[in-house]
This record gives C-alpha cells, sequence and structure tokens, in this order.
C-alpha cells in the first residue's frame, strides 16, 4: 500500500484512456503526455496503458508501505527517495517504508509516476482514469491509500520503445487544417499561423487555453465532433485547444487539429509559456 | 438528388464525414445508418464512431489502414443514398413533474412567451422529440422537434447548480441534465428517471435515432417512480 502525504497540485490516476464509450457522450480520458506515461509504463514493465499517477504543476510526496519497482517520466525535477537522489527514466527499487519526494517542477509541466504491475482502483466503464461522474473519485487527496495490482496481466514484450525526454523544450506545434480552416479570412489564418501565443493559467485536463485573442469575423458552426486536439476559434476570438478530457462533440469553428505529438508536446507547456502553430499535411 | 458527404482526414489517423450544415431527417437517417455500418464492421481497426447533426467521427486504431476504411464508407455512401428510415425505431416516454417544486423557471417563461403554464406544459409534451445524438455531458441528448413558440433565450446569469434530472428550455433547443451541472438554460421541471447510470450495462437511456416523449405526471407519482426505481422495481416503457 502506498499512502499519499501529500497530493500535490491535482494528480489523478490515468490509464491510456475509455476507449468505446464517445458515442453516448463520455470523454476519452487517460495520459495527457501519452508518450511520457506510456515510456514509464514500458521501463517498469507494465502495459503501456497501464493506470499510473499523473501529476501537473506540484508534484506528491508518497509513503511506501510495501516493496516495489516505480519509474518516474515526463516533467523534470528533483526525484528524492529517502532523501537520496533519483534519475528520470530509471527503474528505482523502492524499499518498504520508503518516501518518495520531489523537488518542484523545473521543465515540462506534468509528471508520471508508473509502479510495477499499476495501481488498483475503481474500474468504471474499461477504465481507471479519473473523470467527473464516471469514477467515484476525482483525484487523488491527503491521505488517500493506493494499493497495487498483484499481477500483470497484460505485459507485453518491445523491441525499442523511441522516446526523447526532452521533446517538450521545442515550441512548435504541428497541427493539421481543422474542418473550418478553409472558411477563415485569410487575416485570420495570417494571425493563427504567424503569431505567437501564451499558455493560460486557466488550462486544465479538458482544454489549454491561450491568452491573445484573434481578430476577425469568426462564425459558429451546428455542434460538430471534436476530441483531443482540437483546436475551437470562438465568435469572441479565443483559441481553445482541447485536449484528454474533451467533450464529444462542439459548436465552435474547428481551426485546426493537433498530431498526437503535438498534444503530448501542449500537455507539457506551463502557464505563461509560448508556442507557435505549424501546418502540416496529411500527405496524401 | 442528395449531396454526398465529404469525407476528410481528422488528425493522424481519424476519418470524418460531413454532410452539408442542415440539420435534417434524411441526414440524421444517413448517418445512423453509416454509423450502423461502421458498427458492423470487424476487423477494419475501427475503435468507436460518432456522430452530431451533419456528421459522422471514425476514430481507427493505429493497425487500421485509413484508406481503406475512407474507400469502405465511400462505396457504402454510393450505393445506400437513396436509403431512407428503414431503420427500427424506439419510443420511450420521459415522465416529467412540471409542478413549480421542480419548474423554477415556470413562472418566468409564461410572462416572457405570454402564454400560461398549462400551455406551455402542454406544447412542451406534445411532440415525439428526435434524438440526434447524446454529448455535452456523459448521455445528454440533442432533440429536435421543440414547438417554435417554446423558444426562449438562455438566462442572463447561468445557475451554478442545476439537478440532474432537470427538463429545460435554451434557445430553441430542449435537453434534460444528466448530471448535476452548471447550466444557463430555462427550467421546466424534473424527470425521476436516471437518464444516464454509470453502473448499468448500458449507462445511457437514449441513443441516437430515438423518439421521446414527456409526459407531464404529479409530484405523487414522480416520488412513487422515484421510489420503485430506488427498489429496483421501475419499468420504463420503451416501445
Amino acid at each position: 500500500m502506498i499512502e499519499v502525504l501529500k497530493p500535490g497540485l491535482y494528480t489523478t490516476l490515468q490509464d491510456g484512456g475509455r476507449y468505446g464509450f464517445r458515442s453516448i457522450g463520455v470523454p476519452l480520458s487517460g495520459f495527457m503526455d501519452r508518450a511520457s506515461a506510456q515510456y514509464a509504463n514500458y521501463l517498469v514493465g507494465n502495459d503501456i496503458n497501464e493506470c499510473a499517477l499523473e501529476f501537473v504543476g506540484i508534484p506528491p510526496m508518497l509513503r511506501f508501505n510495501v516493496a516495489t519497482q516505480i519509474v518516474i517520466a515526463g516533467s523534470s525535477q528533483s526525484i528524492l527517495l529517502d532523501g537520496i537522489s533519483r534519475n528520470r527514466g530509471e527503474v528505482i527499487m523502492v524499499e518498504k517504508g520508503a518516501i518518495l519526494s520531489f523537488s518542484s517542477i523545473k521543465a515540462g509541466w506534468r509528471g508520471y509516476i508508473a509502479f510495477k504491475n499499476g495501481i488498483d482502483s475503481q474500474v468504471s466503464l474499461n477504465s481507471q482514469s479519473q473523470y467527473k461522474g464516471i469514477t467515484e473519485r476525482l483525484k487523488i487527496e491527503k491521505n488517500d491509500v493506493l494499493s497495487l495490482k498483484l499481477e500483470n496481466f497484460n505485459s507485453r514484450v518491445f523491441k525499442k520503445y523511441k522516446y526523447n525526454s526532452n521533446f517538450y523544450n521545442l515550441n512548435i506545434v504541428e497541427v493539421y487544417k481543422g474542418p473550418e480552416f478553409e472558411f477563415l479570412s485569410q487575416e485570420v489564418k495570417r494571425q493563427l499561423l504567424e503569431s505567437t501565443f501564451t499558455i493560460s493559467p486557466s488550462s486544465y485536463r479538458m482544454a489549454t487555453l491561450i491568452e491573445e485573442n484573434i481578430n476577425g469575423k469568426i462564425l459558429d458552426i451546428i455542434t460538430a465532433p471534436v476530441q483531443p486536439g482540437t483546436i475551437q476559434l470562438t465568435p469572441s476570438g479565443k483559441l481553445i485547444i482541447l485536449m484528454r478530457d474533451a467533450q464529444t462533440s462542439g459548436g465552435y469553428s474547428r481551426v485546426f487539429q493537433c498530431s498526437e505529438n503535438a498534444i503530448n508536446l501542449l500537455s507539457q507547456k506551463r502557464p505563461k509559456e509560448q508556442i507557435i502553430f505549424k501546418l502540416k499535411s496529411y500527405g496524401i | 438528388m442528395m449531396d454526398l458527404p465529404r469525407i476528410q482526414r481528422f488528425g493522424d489517423r481519424d476519418l470524418l464525414v460531413e454532410w452539408r450544415s442542415v440539420i435534417s431527417d434524411h441526414t440524421h437517417s444517413c448517418i445512423l445508418g453509416l454509423v450502423e455500418f461502421l458498427n458492423s464492421c470487424d476487423d477494419k481497426g475501427i475503435i468507436e464512431v460518432t456522430s452530431t447533426y451533419c456528421s459522422v467521427a471514425i476514430y481507427l486504431s493505429k493497425m487500421s489502414n485509413i484508406e481503406l476504411v475512407g474507400s469502405l464508407v465511400k462505396d457504402w455512401l454510393a450505393k445506400e443514398v437513396n436509403f431512407v428510415d428503414s431503420l427500427p425505431k424506439r419510443i420511450i416516454e420521459i415522465p416529467v413533474c412540471y409542478d413549480q417544486v421542480f419548474g423554477l423557471d415556470l413562472e418566468e417563461m409564461s410572462q416572457a412567451l405570454e402564454l400560461p403554464i398549462s400551455e406551455i406544459i402542454r406544447r412542451h409534451t406534445a411532440p415525439f422529440y428526435r434524438v440526434y445524438f447524446l454529448g455535452f455531458l456523459p448521455g445528454f441528448p440533442y432533440l429536435g422537434g421543440l414547438d417554435n413558440s417554446l423558444c426562449v433565450s438562455r438566462k442572463i446569469t447561468p445557475r451554478i447548480l442545476v439537478e440532474k434530472g432537470s427538463v429545460a428550455i435554451g434557445g430553441c433547443q430542449t435537453g434534460i441534465y444528466t448530471f448535476d451541472s452548471p447550466g444557463g438554460w430555462n427550467i421546466l421541471g424534473k424527470t425521476p428517471l436516471s437518464i444516464f447510470e454509470v453502473s448499468h450495462d448500458s449507462p445511457a437511456l437514449l441513443s441516437a435515432g430515438d423518439f421521446i416523449k414527456f409526459k407531464s405526471i404529479s409530484s405523487e407519482e414522480y416520488l412513487n417512480i422515484e421510489r420503485n426505481i430506488n427498489n429496483g422495481v421501475y419499468k420504463n416503457t420503451a416501445r
């Protein structure tokens, strides 16, 4: 069992996502930065979509009442196990009674702690990812007790896993044209592709928000499908980048669609960081 | 002749099929037909399919062949272009208590629309509403068929909490809140039914293509149904 001494800013249980229920309006959820979370699971010997802890902004502090192995990936910060410094991407052997703590985050914005065999918690609609109305618990609280699965039922062997632990130092967000891109005026397109944008502190798991406004005439649409990575532009000129907890449909113009890499990158952008959008073609 | 929809890419590996942006029963029937076809395709790497008024999104796995799925859709559309309402329909009755205990905005609506409350209730319970799709909140139905005379703008100050089960009108749309949620729609009443129950095998009571009919019930009947639901003996009338 693992005791939560400090929950951090907003720590949640996440897995690969809740597939199969979007047609009834249930968001996908799951790891915000899939690349880092899956890498941590891979290194600890789990199925890459196994349930792990996702922290954001301020990491948690944990006490282990069980011996296990963990891997930490994602954001960059000092990792201390009983005061001894450890590394990201290292398989850390944890002894019973050990305390895991972190310094404040130095780069990136979200970190993942993968535990050998994964965390045991309520499975709702085929997923452990915490989401309001779907799972009973919405996030990790102080004094929560986490238990680990006894076996790894899904263990798979991978040849090699490509992962660059500093990918989030980039500020170029790769996007495809969205369904409404062609209907935008030249002036709006120019602003979208030539401006630098600032990540808003109000960003959360449902959406990354942008501080700057786009000027020009922007129309609403008849409610249509959206998914993680859809970038919406509201009539008042606000840009909303939908993230993993996105609704399944929306009524704002869909100007861009992020690549999977771009969603992972955005998940690691902290408030006030700056980004630019770069068009990517489908290449058909 | 019906316009053929546009098939386009939607991110790294997903597809979007979009019809002309007009809400119509014909388009909706085509959409339901396409969704049913796609859900019956095995081994094509289709993870899930969602639909809205004029669009179908096809979410594909890494193993899928995007071009192949695209051409399947194209072929289906070419063949089934004259396809009309051949799908089975369900009509689901939703009991609603329009008492002012629940119908928090009835009085205000009555003044704004210059209609007596009894007439608002009559016009709200008259139509068969088409469920176009579910979205916004898990299980929340986007309904078509509201009597135009009941259109009323959203409240200037949204409520911080609209209770689960509240039946409301916002603009020219009517809907049922499936969760406690903030909301700016005008509340007419409340249903004791749970429109979304996460622990059920099929959590959403409604699905795209269903029709619903609101039935006015008294507060005694409301409490009765609520009790029966809690005791697990309530039977909903799906036809």
